[in-house]
């Protein structure tokens, strides 16, 4: 009986958190006139890819996952780097300013990002950097910097420390501890905070919206918000929906790739490895 | 930790006996470079290494943890260390080869940490540092996480293993047996002073300080008031194996508990306000009172600050409890 109640209460949770997307995957795959018809269809009547051809053949589709991939790619690598040479200073090195610095880390993180872009944009007019990568890069890995340090420090604190005293008694330089020690070992916790920092970016909107003006620097989701009909008064839902679609499952795919590792991530510690 | 003063004499083991916090892991570490001393100097091999780095002082460390790189397979935590000294690839190959074979572990070379029990560990953590071959070898508690069996087993080989190899070994454990069994020299240690250095039966037979007396030897010295025997002293420790048990004893006790200790057994005493273990054979038939007495010859008289008084003034004849007694 309560197994029952239990299996109901989880199915009712997944199909209410997951009806928006089965929505927008239902309607991305229904033909044009079907999108609008009242009373609405649930089930697609016909089965239609125009949706798909359309948003890859007129619109530069192509192009706004490109500048996706690299701008959330490069502010990746960029917040993990800093990222961790930052939380392995702190949890590791006898700095006297070290809690200092952590907690000035985590203030600026208190800060919402929408206060930061007038003056963000002014900077970015200023040095000429509009529509190009390198200001969104840039902006998108110091958001997320203090996340990563976050996530680093709180696990290279409970990395055993005889581990890198033998690897001192060993040879290793400082540098070669991290890079060829504490960096693999910390594998799971990097995987974890890459795929958060990376989706963070990839669906980042307002500050992409506000750096890149002309349309083929958009990103994903800056670039499907903005996707308009044919007349003003027209907002392809279809297309919009197949670009939806298309923007989430590769980081779905990839967060299920991962999932194991992000799990013993967030949860290492607990567990003696 | 300060005024501490130790010599390892080379191809010898020297074990640092404490009870935890005493000092003796700081000890270890301030030996290695891993922690900078205050003051004072370090020396390896008659060479000055107090300013320098853990890897510039050619010592090896085998940790409680085993510290093994869980991400390298075992032959590459034992290399490792050769490899960042640029030894060509045939030399490490070979060494790594035979400090394995030393310790048994050839056939796990290709496996991973987490794939060995914790004896394995322990051998590889070993194998990594012999096949340095270091000045010295230091080594913080490496059979703690061992079970009775596998540490009874693993302490033996390792003497033997170090006495092969003529290492220099400083050896840090709270485990008394440990240090009684590998020493050649053992050193006290309490808050970060050494109490008392020498040889294992020489600290036994002779222990310097009322610490020392309490804390070495199991079970644990009787430590009784001074005013047992006459002479002034301000305890007096008579180790259980000498108490003496005789129909002609002067004082009766009676026998609160017996433990069993296999070939021995354990009585507790009590009788006369005093309180008192001795270790008697276990052919010795139960008794519900004993008699005892207490052989000044066998006693070792501490002054109120806990120094050995080694000549109290006291007669060699049995002396039978005064003041006390009988109440």
């Amino acid at each position: 009986m309560r197994r029952i109640g239990v299996a109901l209460g989880v199915a009712f949770l997944v199909v209410f958190c997951l009806a928006p997307f089965l929505w927008t995957v239902l309607t991305s795959v229904k033909p044009g006139p079907e999108v609008f018809a009242m009373p609405p269809t649930y089930l697609p009547r016909a089965l239609s890819a125009e949706n798909y051809t359309g948003v890859l053949e007129q619109r530069p589709f192509a192009r706004y996952l490109l500048n996706s991939l690299i701008v959330a790619a490069a502010s990746t690598a960029l917040a993990l780097t800093a990222g961790a040479l930052a939380a392995y200073g702190i949890a590791r090195l006898r700095m006297r300013a070290a809690g200092t610095i952590e907690k000035g880390i985590f203030l600026f993180a208190l800060f919402p990002p929408a206060i930061l872009l007038a003056p963000l944009r002014g900077a970015v007019l200023t040095v000429g950097l509009m529509n190009s990568y390198v200001a969104l890069i840039l902006v998108h890995a110091a958001l997320n910097v203090p996340f990563a340090v976050w996530m680093l420090a709180a696990f290279f604190r409970q990395m055993p420390k005889e581990l890198e005293d033998a690897a001192r008694v060993d040879g290793f330089s400082r540098l070669q501890i991290l890079s060829r020690i504490v960096l693999p070992v910390s594998a799971p916790a990097l995987a974890a905070t890459a795929i958060l920092v990376f989706i963070f970016s990839w669906n980042e909107f307002v500050i992409a919206l506000a750096f890149m003006t002309r349309d083929e620097m958009r990103t994903l989701p800056v670039g499907i918000s903005l996707l308009s009909g044919a007349t003003a008064y027209e907002i392809p839902w279809g297309q919009i929906c197949a670009a939806v679609v298309m923007t989430t499952l590769p980081v779905t795919a990839a967060v299920l790739a991962f999932q194991r590792w992000i799990i013993s991530g967030l949860t290492a510690g607990a567990v003696k490895g | 930790m300060s005024g501490v003063t130790l010599d390892v004499p080379d191809g010898e083991i020297l074990t640092v006996l404490g009870p935890s916090g005493c000092g003796k892991s700081t000890l270890l570490r301030l030996v290695a470079g891993l922690d900078r001393p205050d003051s004072g100097e370090i020396t390896i091999g008659g060479e000055d290494v107090t300013g320098r780095e853990p890897k510039d002082r050619d010592v090896a460390m085998v940790f409680q943890s085993y510290a093994l790189y869980p991400h390298m397979k075992i032959f590459e935590n034992i290399a490792v260390a050769l490899r960042l000294r640029r030894l060509p690839r045939e030399e490490v190959g070979c060494r790594v080869a035979k400090a394995a074979e030393m310790l048994g572990i050839s056939g796990l070379l290709g496996r991973y940490p987490r794939q060995l029990s914790g004896g394995e560990r322990q051998r590889a953590a070993l194998a990594r540092a012999i096949v340095r071959d270091p000045k010295a070898f230091l080594l913080d508690e490496p059979l703690s996480n061992l079970d009775a069996l596998q540490r009874e087993r693993t302490r033996a080989e390792l003497k033997t293993l170090f006495k092969e190899i003529r290492a220099t070994v400083l050896y840090v454990t709270h485990d008394q047996i440990e240090a009684m069994t590998l020493s050649d020299q053992m050193a006290v240690m309490r808050s970060g002073q050494i109490e008392q250095v020498g040889k294992p039966e020489e600290i036994y037979a002779r222990p310097t300080t009322f610490f020392v007396a309490g804390f070495v030897g199991s079970p644990q010295m009787n430590l009784l008031p001074g005013d047992l025997f006459p002479g002034g002293a301000h305890t007096v420790g008579i180790r259980p194996e000498d108490i003496l048990l005789a129909p002609e004893g002067p004082m009766e006790m009676g026998v609160v508990l017996r433990e069993s200790l296999g070939s021995q057994v354990l009585l507790s005493l009590r009788g006369g306000g005093l309180e008192l273990k001795a270790l008697v054979p276990a052919g010795r038939p139960a008794a519900e009172n004993e008699r005892v007495r207490l052989d000044p010859a066998r006693a070792h008289f501490f002054s109120a600050d806990g120094r050995r008084i080694d000549s109290p003034s006291i007669s060699s004849s049995a002396v039978t409890r005064k003041g006390r007694d009988g109440h």
